[in-house]
Formats: structure tokens, C-alpha cells, sequence
């Protein structure tokens, strides 16, 4: 199973095998500190004060021992929302004493990265420059940068792009249909008004002006909708998923972009459909 | 014959709107298209997964822990532990894997500062294996390690162009055990043959050797460990009665059969893609039963004198009734029909996008179709039309004919 | 005396209005006989429409009896007044009511077609009927290709199609001039010769004056029935 080989599984194996959470009766009163997950809490029925044992190895070797100070509502992370986060946060010092190979004294002072808060953060990348040249082999980057996790989430924008136009092209031809069969009933109404004598552009106008109504009042009731189940989405996915993470949020943005795009597709299937009734004679809409 | 002609009434009735029908049909199309799709997403990932599982042709991996491979303790003995599951009646096979980080020639190691993103940092994977046992990777060009068990060295295309070699060229490389102050010396292959591995991202370098070499990229170090054992069960034996076998013999070791492999993923990793169809699927299946529902209706009610005068003239009830249902299933199933091969493109489309994400394997696909789909696509239409057409023939079944005939002369 | 083709006793038909209820029938009893050809005349709002709908079965009298052939109306499942109307009798409306996505000819054929006539003794009938209504060489145009005059000579055609023994007519000529009405009316009085007992609905005086007997009409009562 090659594909968990990478980073973010390794990650996950060190974080899964740290904790071999054994509570104890009688602890010493030095234990070190931890924090833990809230998902960790519950699904270990810890509390604040526990004492517990932690290893890096799973077989148990090489464990010490900690004391419960805190349990944390961890940041929620959209990579890893199917996952319950049983987290542990120690000081660094305890995390490279309990990891690090004691016959090897340079583990003890091995971190996977350091992270560096500028006077300025817009001189990261001079900063990440600098770095490069000074300490070869140290790659230093912003945190700002894209990197994996920002491409996630731009593909996966890209997918419900995609899956947005689909839906549009899939609403704009329900709009269609419906102007057409809204025209449609008005066939003599329009043969009537034309008979009297309005012309074709006084009635295209009447016409624009009713597809964009429609078109507005189902955009907002659309939007209404959406804001109506958010609660409901992302209070059921929260609660699959255990997870303070925000599935579904209707921003004025997206409010803006439904109403950018509805209107005028309502206004161009008004156009569309009554175009056909429009082009024939006042007698002939009789027919 | 009634349904016949009631099929083909229905048919007229359609045709004689052509815009209407048309928009109709399209609009069936496109959701239907993407429901096709939602059916293919929920279940394409397992089985793309699956399908890449057994790919190998091995149905089990035996490890140290439970911990995800590669993330713990390797397996101690490696060798003897094989020879000991390979002699279990129930095993048919069972191959070596180790896994070593290695840089090629001069590259040096990158390291990051802030999140580990995971991103080409020089990093080529070697994945060791029995060589006398059935290989993981596919051959592209070439010939295997097995042709040179001491220094031969399979890569893919990435690392061959990255490299810039070919069968027959020298590669060397340094692994990267354990701690990076002690660095083990460069080991020098000779590329047999460029292979494909089933697991590779775009952008991965990938090589295959044998274990006994990728070991010496260690510098001997821990030579006879791998990380995990793969499994084949014998034929009419099955996955987990092999795995039980195993079990029995050795219970401190963590053994998981493919299928449950692919359990967990479907639980955990994929759930998003699963929600996420499920979701979407109600949501055009609510959308095309909508759209047909509004079409009908509005059909119906703009020719309430035709089948005033139908019923009149002594069409049953039921022969009208069923020409409402024939007309839905008329527009639902020519709409649904044109969706599939819509829905192949858009799913490839969509598969395209997705497949950029960072660490799916190139073999890795969202959207796989498999006949269950189909029938589950044509049920769910099939529902969706008849209850679209339920109200237009609960109007239709309860007109009455003297009123409604008497209402059209008034109008 | 011959037998009756259907036959009212005492019908009444109430609508149920949001206003009140409106008597559109009131205790109305009307015998037609086979062969039989009778006009019901009487001012707009009178009965005449619903009588005639309630005749032809495609409405429930609120009280009273209707018989058809003998046999009790009221008693027959849906299914069976359907097939009732389907051979027995046949409708010609004011405002046509054909089609308009079938042909004349498959105007004609569709009644046949549901009485499961087999395909070559309905292709006879209904070039029959249409050669009998004169509309043979407009046999291929749709509704909309067709003047009034030839639309209700194309529903007379159908009412016809399963030879029934009763055609009802509700101000045939309603929608007509004057000169395409005689046409229509003299169509009816073919029928009538050739056997057909025939019920027309009518405000022309012209037209009612054709039938040998007339039933007028009031309040939804009938208020006199004479034959001349």
C-alpha cells in the first residue's frame, strides 16, 4: 500500500501511535502537561488531571508519563474532517524526548520544521531567499505560499465549479421551458395586445421585465432556501463528522454571483421564448 | 394494443410541442447527466481503489501493527516470516516489501520550513522486493530486476526523464535511513527497465529493486526487515481465511485483507466524495422530478378540453390516465437515455479536475462505471418519472367531463 | 312504440356552487327512441348542455334514474359507461373538440381504434365517413388546415366512427355562417334517414325546425315536448 507512504499518512501513523493511554492511580506529581483533543477526551474517556503513558513505539517501549492540563477543540482541518482528530499537544522538549532515539544524541534536536514569525510578513520571500542562501539544503517558504493543502482546496473549488455550470445549464433549460409555457398561455392575451396595436417591443419589454422578475424572486428564493438548510447541512455534517468545520456558508458573494447569473438567464429565456409567438401575425397567434 | 396506442398518443403529444419537448428532454439530459455521474462518484473511488489493490494480484498484507504502512515498526525476519506464511496451505504467494527514501547522485535533501506540503523535494521512493516472487510494478520498457538481482534497478517515466535515463544507464543513489547524520555511501544500479507502480502520483520518482538492495542503500542496515508482507490466498480459499491462517500462526502480527482496506477507505478517506454525491443525486433527482412534474402539469391543464373530450367519446379513465404516465416516461426515459453518454463526458471532465489533487495516484479514478450504477440511475429515473407524473394523473383521473367540457365552451 | 335508446326519470342535476347551489336540472324525464330525431331548444342557462351531457353519460344525474339501452346507468363502474359512450353513442360539440395533433383521418380512426376495430375494417370505415361527410380529399390535414365548417363535419365523422346508435350534438352550428351551419344540419338529417336517432342542443330556430320533435326547455325543466 504505497499510497500511504506519503507525509501526511506518516503524520497521521505518529499521531495515532503516540498515544497508548493508560490511566493511572497513583501518578507522580512531576508528570509534564498535555493537552488533548476533545475527540481524544471522549473516545479515551480522559479528563483534566488524568495521568496517562504515551510511547512513540506501539508496543508501549520507551513510554512516559504525562498528566492531562487541558483538553483543546482542535482547528478544524478540511483534509482530515472524516477523521476524528485524537490529537495530543506536548512541549516540544517532552515530544523530542519521548521520539527521539536516546543513543543518538542529534535526534533529540531534530524538529521537522521551524516555523518563524517576521517583524514584517511581507518580507517572507526575501526572508525564504535569504535562508536559501545562507543554510543550503534548508528550504525556507511563506506560510502564505500555496503549497498541497491549498491545491486541495482549489480543485476541489474547481469540481463544484464544474458542478455549479452543470446545474445552471441544467436550470437555465428548466427556465426555458418554463417561459416557453408561460408565453405560451398567453398566446391570445398577446394576439389581442397586438391586434390593438402594441408593438412587438412594448410587449419583448413586458415580457424582459416578467422573466426578470421571476427570475429574481426564484434567485431569492433560492438564496432564502440556502440560507434556510445551512444550518441544517452543516449542523448534520458536523455532527457526522464530529467536527467544528463549516460545510456550507451562503456569503453576500455567492448571494451576488446567484443573482448575476439568474437574472439574466431569466431575461434571455423570456427573450428566447417569446421570440417564436412574436415573429408571427397578430392573426395568426389566433390559431 | 392499448398501451400501444397509448404509448403512441403520448408520443403525438410530445411531438406536437417540439420547444417544450425539446427544453423537456435537455433538461432531463443535463440532470439526469449529473445524477449519473453523483451514481458513478459515490462508489467510483472504492472501486477505482480496489481495483488498484488487486492489481498486484495479492489480497492480503501482513504487518507489524495496525499502523497505517509505512508510518510503523517494520517487520524483524522478514525472509523467515515469508518462507513461514508461504508454507500455510491457505497462502499461494507471498512477496517482501521495503520501502527506502533515497536522492539520486548529487541532490541533496530539502527540507521545509512551515507545513510539510508533501511537494517533489528530490525524493525518490525505492520500493524493494522478492524478486523471485511476483513483482508490484509493471514493466513499460525493458526488462525486470530479476535480470540483474545485484545492482538492477527498475524507475518510472518521471524519474527517467528526470534523470534523463534509459535501460542500460547507471543511476546512483544515496539513501536516506534513519537520521540524517548518518548518511550511508551512494549505491550505484544499472537501469534494467522503465516501470509503472500502481500507487505513483504525477509528479512521483519511483524505483523498484530487490530487497537485498534496497537493504544496501541502508548500508546493510536492519537488512533482513520489511515493511509489510503481501499475501496471496489460494485459489477458492479467499482473502480471509488466509488471513485467519496467518493470525492463527502468528497473532502478534496485523494482518488486512484487501477488501478491508478498501472498507476503511470507503469510511474515512472517500466519505467526502460519497456525502457529496449523495447529496448532489437527491438534489437533481428532486431537480428532473421538479422539472417533468411542472412540464406535465402545465401540459395537462393547457389541454383539459382534449381530454375531456377523450374521456367523451369513450376513452376510460385509465386509458387517459396512462397516456400522462406514458408521456412522462416518453420524455424522462428519451431524457435519461441521452444523459449517459452525457454523463460519460461529463465525468470525464470532472474526473480530470479532481484527479489533480494532490497524492491521488495516477491509476486513481473518481468516477468508475460499473453496471450497478446504470440499473440504480435507471430505477431513480424510472421513480423520479412516476412521481412526476402522479399529480397530472390524479388531475387527469378526477376531471370531470361535463364540467371541464362545459368550462372550454364558456373559455 | 319503439324501444327506447335512452330514456331520463325524474333527473335532477345540483350543482354545488361557493354561492349556493345551482338546479340545472329539475325532475326532467325524456324517453328518445331509436331512429328518433329531437331538438332541445330554450334560453342560455336552462338545462339544455347538461341534459345532454347527462344523456350521454358523461354526467351524473343528482337524483333520478337513467337508463341506456335498459340497463341502469347509475349502476355502471366508470369503465363501463366509458365503454357505453365509446359504442353507443356519439358526440358532436360546438367548438369541435378534434385533436388538433391527429389528422382528419386519425380523428375518424382514434374511437375505432380504442373499440379494437381491426386496421383494415377501420381503414374502410373511416374513408367511408369521410367520403360520407364529403372530406375525403382532406383526409391528411390537421384541425388547423381545416375551416370550422369541415373541422365539425370531421367531428360528425367521428362521433360516428363506431356506428352508434345515439348521437348527441350541442349547438353544432354554434360556431358557423349561416350557409356552412345548413351544411351540417343537412348532414344530421342524412343521419337520421339513415337510422341514427339524433338529440340536438340548439339556439337556431332553423335548425331545431329540422328535427321532427321539439323539447323545450326552462328553469331546467322541460316545458313542452311536441312532434310534429
Amino acid at each position: 500500500m504505497f499510497a500511504a507512504s506519503r507525509p501526511r499518512a506518516a503524520t497521521w501513523g505518529l499521531i495515532a501511535a503516540l498515544l497508548v493511554s493508560v490511566p493511572l492511580v497513583a501518578a507522580p506529581a512531576e508528570a509534564p502537561g498535555i493537552l488533548i483533543s476533545r475527540q481524544l477526551a471522549e473516545a479515551r474517556h480522559l479528563a483534566v488531571g488524568d495521568e496517562v503513558r504515551l510511547a512513540a513505539e506501539p508496543s508501549g517501549t520507551a513510554s512516559r508519563q504525562f498528566r492531562v492540563v487541558g483538553i483543546y477543540e482542535p482547528t478544524p482541518d478540511p483534509l482530515r474532517f472524516a477523521q476524528p482528530p485524537l490529537d495530543v499537544r506536548l512541549h516540544l522538549p517532552d515530544l523530542l524526548a519521548l521520539t527521539g532515539d536516546p543513543a543518538d544524541a542529534a535526534s533529540q534536536d531534530a524538529v521537522t520544521a521551524i516555523n518563524v514569525a517576521l517583524a514584517d510578513p511581507a518580507d517572507a520571500d526575501a526572508f525564504a531567499r535569504d535562508v536559501a542562501g545562507r543554510l543550503p539544503g534548508v528550504t525556507a517558504r511563506a506560510t502564505s505560499s500555496p503549497d498541497a493543502r491549498t491545491n486541495t482546496f482549489v480543485v476541489i473549488e474547481r469540481f463544484h465549479t464544474a458542478i455549479a455550470f452543470v446545474t445552471v445549464l441544467g436550470s437555465a433549460v428548466f427556465l426555458l421551458a418554463l417561459m416557453v409555457m408561460l408565453v405560451d398561455e398567453r398566446r391570445s392575451t398577446v394576439a389581442i395586445l397586438r391586434l390593438m396595436g402594441f408593438t412587438r417591443r412594448r410587449i419583448l419589454l413586458q415580457v424582459c421585465a416578467e422573466g426578470a422578475l421571476i427570475a429574481l424572486v426564484g434567485a431569492a428564493g433560492g438564496v432564502l432556501f440556502a440560507i434556510a438548510v445551512q444550518g441544517l447541512f452543516n449542523r448534520f455534517f458536523q455532527w457526522r463528522y464530529d467536527t467544528a468545520l463549516v460545510f456550507l456558508r451562503v456569503t453576500p458573494a455567492v448571494v451576488w454571483r446567484s443573482l448575476v447569473i439568474a437574472v439574466p438567464l431569466g431575461i434571455g429565456a423570456s427573450l428566447a421564448a417569446s421570440w417564436s409567438l412574436l415573429r408571427r401575425t397578430g392573426a395568426g397567434l389566433h390559431r | 394494443m392499448t398501451g400501444l396506442r397509448a404509448l403512441r398518443f403520448a408520443w403525438l403529444t410530445i411531438v406536437r410541442q417540439p420547444a417544450r419537448s425539446v427544453l423537456g428532454i435537455l433538461g432531463v439530459a443535463a440532470v439526469g447527466a449529473l445524477l449519473f455521474d453523483m451514481l458513478l462518484l459515490s462508489r467510483g473511488l472504492v472501486l477505482s481503489f480496489r481495483t488498484l489493490l488487486d492489481a498486484g494480484g495479492f489480497d492480503a498484507r501482513v504487518l507489524a501493527t495496525d499502523m497505517v504502512p509505512f508510518s510503523g515498526p517494520r517487520l524483524d525476519h522478514a525472509s523467515t516470516l515469508a518462507a513461514a506464511i508461504r508454507a500455510l496451505p491457505e497462502v499461494a504467494a507471498v512477496q517482501q516489501v521495503r520501502t527506502v527514501r533515497a536522492t539520486a547522485g548529487d541532490r541533496s535533501v530539502a527540507s521545509a520550513m512551515g507545513v510539510d506540503d508533501g511537494e517533489d523535494d528530490g525524493e525518490i521512493e525505492i520500493v524493494g522486493t522478492d524478486i523471485h516472487v511476483h513483482p508490484v510494478w509493471t514493466i513499460a520498457e525493458g526488462r525486470d530486476v530479476a535480470e540483474d538481482p545485484a545492482n538492477g534497478l527498475v524507475i518510472n517515466r518521471h524519474l527517467a526523464e528526470t534523470l534523463g535515463a534509459k535501460p542500460g544507464s547507471k543511476v546512483t543513489l544515496r539513501g536516506r535511513c534513519g537520521d540524517e547524520a548518518s548518511m550511508p555511501p551512494p549505491v550505484t544500479f544499472i537501469v534494467t527497465g522503465i516501470a509503472t507502480f500502481p500507487f505513483d502520483t504525477p509528479g512521483d520518482d519511483t524505483a523498484g529493486t530487490s530487497i537485498a538492495s534496497a537493504a544496501r542503500l541502508c548500508g546493510e542496515r536492519d537488512a533482513d526487515q520489511a515493511d509489510m508482507l503481501l499475501v496471496r490466498s489460494r485459489d477458492g480459499v479467499g482473502a480471509d481465511t488466509a488471513a485467519a491462517a496467518i493470525h492463527a500462526r502468528r497473532p502478534d502480527l496485523h494482518i488486512v485483507t484487501n477488501a478491508e482496506i478498501v472498507d476503511q477507505f470507503s469510511r474515512l478517506q472517500f466519505s467526502y466524495f460519497r456525502q457529496i454525491s449523495s447529496v448532489l443525486a437527491t438534489v437533481t433527482l428532486f431537480f428532473g422530478f421538479l422539472l417533468v412534474a411542472v412540464l406535465l402539469t402545465v401540459s395537462v391543464n393547457q389541454h383539459l378540453g382534449e381530454i375531456a373530450t377523450l374521456r367523451a367519446i369513450g376513452l376510460t379513465r385509465a386509458r387517459v390516465v396512462a397516456g400522462i404516465f406514458w408521456e412522462s416516461v416518453v420524455m424522462v426515459g428519451t431524457g435519461g437515455v441521452l444523459a449517459v453518454p452525457i454523463g460519460f463526458v461529463v465525468a470525464a471532465w470532472l474526473d480530470r479536475i479532481l484527479r489533480r489533487l494532490p497524492g491521488i495516484p495516477t491509476g486513481l479514478h473518481f468516477f468508475v462505471f460499473e453496471p450497478r450504477a446504470l440499473g440504480l440511475y435507471v430505477v431513480l429515473l424510472s421513480a423520479a418519472a412516476l412521481a412526476a407524473a402522479a399529480y397530472p394523473m390524479r388531475i387527469v383521473a378526477g376531471l370531470p367531463i361535463a364540467g371541464t367540457l362545459r368550462q372550454e365552451v364558456v373559455s | 312504440m319503439t324501444a327506447p335508446v335512452v330514456e331520463a326519470r325524474g333527473v335532477s342535476r345540483v350543482f354545488p356552487m361557493q354561492a349556493g347551489a345551482v338546479t340545472a336540472l329539475a325532475d326532467v324525464s325524456l324517453r328518445v327512441s331509436a331512429g328518433e330525431y329531437l331538438s332541445i331548444v330554450g334560453p342560455s342557462g336552462c338545462g339544455k348542455s347538461t341534459l345532454l351531457h347527462v344523456l350521454g353519460c358523461v354526467d351524473v344525474p343528482t337524483a333520478g334514474a337513467l337508463r341506456f339501452q335498459d340497463r341502469d346507468v347509475a349502476t355502471l363502474p366508470d369503465a363501463e359507461r366509458s365503454r357505453l359512450r365509446l359504442r353507443e353513442i356519439g358526440f358532436v360539440f360546438q367548438r369541435f373538440f378534434l385533436l388538433p395533433m391527429l389528422t382528419a383521418w386519425e380523428n375518424v380512426e382514434l374511437p375505432q381504434a380504442e373499440a379494437g376495430i381491426a386496421r383494415a375494417e377501420r381503414r374502410a370505415r373511416t374513408a367511408e365517413l369521410l367520403d360520407y361527410v364529403g372530406l375525403a380529399a382532406r383526409a391528411g390535414h390537421r384541425p388547423s388546415e381545416l375551416s370550422g365548417g369541415e373541422m365539425q363535419r370531421v367531428a360528425i365523422a367521428r362521433a360516428l366512427a363506431n356506428r352508434p346508435r345515439l348521437l348527441l350534438a350541442d349547438e353544432p352550428t354554434g360556431e358557423l355562417d349561416q350557409t356552412t351551419g345548413g351544411q351540417v344540419a343537412d348532414l344530421l338529417d342524412r343521419l337520421h334517414g339513415d337510422g341514427t336517432a339524433v338529440v340536438v342542443v340548439t339556439h337556431d330556430a332553423v335548425m331545431a325546425e329540422r328535427a321532427p320533435r321539439l323539447v323545450h326547455m326552462r328553469d331546467g325543466r322541460i316545458v313542452e315536448d311536441s312532434t310534429r
